[in-house]
């Protein structure tokens, strides 16, 4: 089970929103992190074949996914960014529309929604209409849409946003517990949920993947470039301006600023502290970097 | 200020716009469709009303001496002459209104395009419907979800309703100017009269304003009469307003009204006494909109004894209605919390609505995704709504009246029944026979008339000949129409070509009938109905999840395009319908074997067939045309929004509707009498017309199903 991105670019007349990317990926939870404008959504539509690429190839299995068409559609779940649903629809209605159109017999789709309404714990909510649901309710029924044909390929965009911390939790549990014997791609902006669950990180930004790893490896690249420096509330200004500023925290001793730069702090009271993955990606995604 | 939120609204705008456009051009078509129908009737109706209302004028200072005279004549009868009676207080009143118009002096003067202005009932109903659009704009707030911000300010509530009251104030004044100055403006250009020139004759002076007790000239009135409707149209609109405010709730505050209307019609239809009860024949809202009654109708209401006139009534409870509502308006501005759950009307619509649901998903688990396709297009789009009006306006359209016809028509009809079909002997002899019994007549009279001269024969023979003579007229009508029917049979034999004896009226309809108005009434909600099909999925955001799914392209779209066909083809064959059917009951059915060049009409047309051949031909090629037009609309909408899809659909109407109104030019242009194939193949005087035209959508399927399907199902 591979899919193989190789040599990828797409323009947008004269904006570069990929740029010559190559990955390639097996099964596990792989977390596409990356600012507003790295090409996320762009690379995620490319290999839903939403968009036409401007060159090179996307591989599934060795074949050219352009080649296998549906077939390669049968193994595909997405779960889009912006919430493509029918207000008026009930979630059991919805998903049953959905996994028609995934392709699955009626019997078979009846126990399918039914399984997946019981996976996201929608059971009790699956003759309402969606249009009353709440935002993590919506989220929780396309995510079961994206699940109806048991796909190998799973792709959740910002399948967090918009949901409150238990639900973001949930929601994040749950993708671990499905993630077993697929490829999913997880895309946000929500750091810790792609810390939490992720075998390997994708950092992207301006069209390109800049780093990519295993969460503990790309913490381990930045463990001596992470600093705890005290200052006055007077200086903050001056503090922000010259590092890049992962934390600011009240402690006893003042306030306390959590900076990540490649050379220590001059003329500062500073410690190293342990670094985050919010530290690895304003390491690598800061303006001024 | 609420009133420039209208302003800023552009579908607001739109709206309103396009609802003054329609209705000056629907004014125009029905002023046109007059005309046309029949021009000798037109001319003779004309004429008829210029002498009634000559002799309305002459007559009118008779007919108020004549109410003042009775109403003494019957003060004198005992028992109308019960003190503190209302009977007596009637008559008095009658009186007393009527004897101050012995001063009015009624002018004759060409008045058809005030009349056909003030008898234009369909303004009220474009008017109102302006009118509701405002009122429901203004209160958008919650679907919005504003309310919770502007109920939480220093001005969001009791201010705030004084606006909104203030904006409906000033929206109703600029409609109603507008609207109605337009309306007149464009019945003086088409009838070419002027306002201008009558403004200082008494209203008397048109004959529908005779029991109108008011001394005031037509300029006068004509203010009196945009202040009625004013007042008129804000008490509609403010109501709706206070529904909306009430409720938050679009459908509901329209459907109350909506039944409020239809018990106001019911209330109209009360018989015309003078009880307390008919009151509310005149006190309700149907009546107040419809017509012209409020100023024509002159009537006293026993109230309590006392004969109070109607329209006295009318205004006292509308000022109630109008104080009321404003208070209620206030009271809920002010009291009711934007946030409240609204419990016991939310728990009733939730348990309609699960049962609702809960139909609707049997019905999607039997018929699925193809199910699942027709009730987003039919239902979700309201796509059944358009269908059911446009099916309600082509019944309306229709005529089922059977004509009466004349005596010469009567005569044409028997023949027909006897000899229609192949030129027989017999046929031919009955017309040799009437001829020669007209001239015999026609011989007569000449004798007698020449005795007559000569003094050889008096004046009772010589007018006995003459009526004789007469009583020939209709059979004289009828001899030359068969004749010259005859005539052409036989020019078209001697070139080869076989006709048959045919009644003309019964194919003349369909084949000549006028139906630009429908033709274009339906390419237009195929549009309407359609032209979302493929633009809802991108507006739900749905187009990702569909195209990624196996069955979300190629197969989805070819299920999208055969359900627009489908539509297409059912509004038609109903439409076809709807046609024969009525062609059928007014003019029965001719004879369908006959060849086609039968028909003086279509003796073009190069091919061997029947007439009933041709007509389901023609009627075969409507549908192909219409399939054809739900084709391009449908993969329109792959690409565009639906607003965009309507507009094109609306612009290509444009020749037809001008064509409509009068401008012939128009005609050469117009796009849409292609679904009258008969009329547009009489028109090129070519069966080819429309095989081209035919061509031509197919064309134009082709190129934008290549469009749709790239942007449907290619990357």
């Amino acid at each position: 089970m591979e899919l193989k991105i190789e040599n990828v670019s797409k323009n947008f007349k004269s904006f570069k929103a990929l740029n010559n990317i190559s990955i390639e990926l097996n099964c596990g939870i792989y977390g596409l992190l990356g600012p507003n404008g790295a090409g996320k959504s762009t690379l995620i539509n490319l290999i839903t074949d939403n968009l036409k690429r401007d060159s090179g190839s996307i591989l599934w299995d060795g074949e050219e996914i352009l080649k296998l068409g549906k077939k390669y559609r049968n193994i595909l779940g997405y779960m889009p960014q912006q919430q493509g649903y029918y207000e008026e629809y009930t979630a059991a209605g919805f998903l049953m529309y959905i996994a028609h159109l995934k392709g699955l017999k009626k019997k078979q789709a009846m126990e399918k929604v039914e399984e997946m309404l019981h996976i996201v714990n929608m059971d009790e909510h699956k003759n309402k209409r969606i249009g009353t649901f709440s935002g993590g309710m919506k989220q929780r029924v396309l995510l079961a849409q994206a699940l109806l044909n048991d796909p190998k390929i799973l792709i959740l965009d910002e399948p967090t946003a918009g949901v409150d911390p238990q639900e973001r939790i949930r929601i994040r549990n749950f993708i671990s517990k499905i993630a077993k014997d697929r490829i999913v791609i997880l895309a946000t902006h929500i750091v810790s949920d792609v810390e939490a669950i992720s075998d390997k990180i994708l950092l992207m930004g301006k069209g390109e993947i800049h780093k990519q790893g295993a969460p503990h490896k790309l913490l381990e690249d930045i463990k001596d470039k992470v600093y705890e420096i005290n200052i006055e509330h007077d200086n903050i200004d001056e503090i922000q301006s010259e590092y890049v500023v992962s934390n600011l925290r009240n402690s006893r001793e003042g306030l306390v600023a959590k900076i990540v730069s490649d050379e220590e702090p001059r003329n500062r009271n500073y410690k190293k502290t342990i670094a985050n993955l919010e530290d690895v990606y304003l390491y690598y995604f800061n303006e001024g970097n | 200020m609420e009133w420039k939120k209208i302003l800023t609204n552009r579908k607001a705008i739109i709206g309103l716009i396009i609802i003054l456009a329609v209705q000056l051009i629907f004014f125009a078509y029905l002023k046109n469709r007059e005309s046309l129908d029949d021009i000798t009737d037109y001319v003779y109706d004309t004429e008829n009303e210029k002498q009634s209302e000559y002799k309305y004028i002459e007559q009118y200072h008779g007919s108020i001496e004549a109410i003042v005279n009775q109403a003494g004549t019957m003060s004198s009868i005992s028992i109308f002459n019960k003190q503190d009676s209302f009977a007596t207080r009637n008559i008095e009143k009658t009186k007393d209104d009527f004897e101050k118009m012995m001063s009015v002096y009624p002018v004759y003067f060409e008045s058809s395009f005030l009349k056909d202005f003030f008898e234009y009932d369909f303004l009220n109903a474009f008017v109102v419907i302006s009118g509701l659009v405002i009122a429901f704009t203004l209160a958008r707030e919650k679907k919005q979800g504003l309310m919770c911000m502007t109920f939480s300010t220093k001005n969001g509530r009791m201010k705030l309703v004084a606006e909104k009251i203030e904006a409906l104030l000033i929206w109703d004044i600029f409609i109603t100017v507008v609207f109605y100055t337009l309306t007149l403006l464009e019945s003086m250009i088409i009838s070419n009269g002027s306002i201008f020139e009558c403004l200082q004759y008494p209203i008397q002076s048109l004959s529908m304003f005779s029991n109108l007790p008011m001394t005031v000239n037509i300029g006068e009135f004509l203010i009196i009469y945009i202040l009625y409707r004013f007042i008129v149209l804000f008490v509609i609109m403010l109501i709706a307003l206070v529904l909306m405010e009430t409720f938050r709730h679009i459908i509901l505050s329209v459907g109350i009204l909506g039944l409020a209307g239809i018990v106001s019609y019911v209330l109209y239809n009360l018989s015309g006494d003078t009880t307390t009860i008919n009151m509310f024949k005149y006190c309700n809202l149907y009546y107040l909109m419809s017509g012209m009654e409020f100023f024509t109708e002159y009537k006293n209401i026993d109230i309590f004894n006392q004969a109070i006139n109607k329209n006295a009534i009318i205004i006292a409870l509308g000022m109630a209605v109008v104080f009321l509502a404003g208070i209620i308006a206030f009271i809920i501005g002010c009291k009711k919390y934007p946030c409240s759950s609204g419990k016991r009307f939310k728990i009733k619509s939730y348990l309609f609505q699960n049962k609702f649901d809960s139909i609707k998903e049997a019905c999607l688990k039997i018929f699925w995704t193809t199910g699942a396709e027709y009730h987003k297009v039919l239902w979700t789009q309201k796509g059944i709504l358009v269908i059911i009006i446009l099916f309600i306006f082509m019944f309306n359209q229709t005529d089922y009246t059977e004509i009466v016809n004349t005596k010469y028509q009567d005569l044409y009809y028997d023949f027909m029944d006897k000899y229609e079909g192949e030129v027989s002997s017999e046929a031919l002899q009955a017309i040799n026979d009437l001829e020669t019994e007209i001239k015999e007549a026609e011989d007569k009279y000449t004798e007698v008339s020449e005795r007559y001269e000569n003094g050889e024969a008096d004046l009772e023979e010589y007018m006995y000949a003459s009526m004789q003579l007469n009583t020939y007229a209709s059979e004289r009508m009828f001899l030359q129409k068969i004749k010259e029917q005859t005539e052409y049979i036989e020019e078209l034999k001697s070139e080869g070509i076989d006709a048959w004896y045919v009644n003309e009226y019964c194919f003349n309809h369909i084949f000549m009938g006028n139906n630009s108005l429908l033709n274009i009434c339906t390419l237009m909600a195929i549009v309407l109905t359609l032209s979302g099909i493929f633009y809802y999925e991108r507006k739900n955001g749905m187009t990702p999840i569909m195209r990624q799914s196996i069955n979300g392209r190629n197969w989805l779209f070819k299920r999208k395009l055969i359900i627009g066909i489908v539509i297409a083809a059912i509004i038609t064959i109903a439409e076809i319908i709807f046609e024969i059917s009525a062609n059928i009951h007014v003019y029965g059915l001719g004879e369908l074997k006959a060849p086609v060049q039968s028909i003086k009409d279509l003796s073009f047309v190069n091919i061997k067939c029947s007439l009933g051949v041709f007509i389901f031909m023609m009627y075969l090629f409507r549908i192909i045309i219409v399939m054809s037009v739900s084709i391009i609309t449908t993969m329109i909408s792959t690409v565009v929004s639906q607003k965009i899809t309507i507009g094109i659909a609306m612009a290509i109407c444009i020749p037809s509707v001008l064509a409509m109104v009068g401008i012939d030019i128009m005609e050469k242009i117009s796009v849409v009498d292609i679904l009258s194939v008969s009329v547009f193949m009489i028109r090129y005087e070519s069966v080819m017309s429309v095989f081209v035209a035919l061509i031509l959508f197919v064309a134009a399927d082709i190129i934008t199903l290549r469009i749709g399907y790239k942007h449907w199902c290619l990357t």
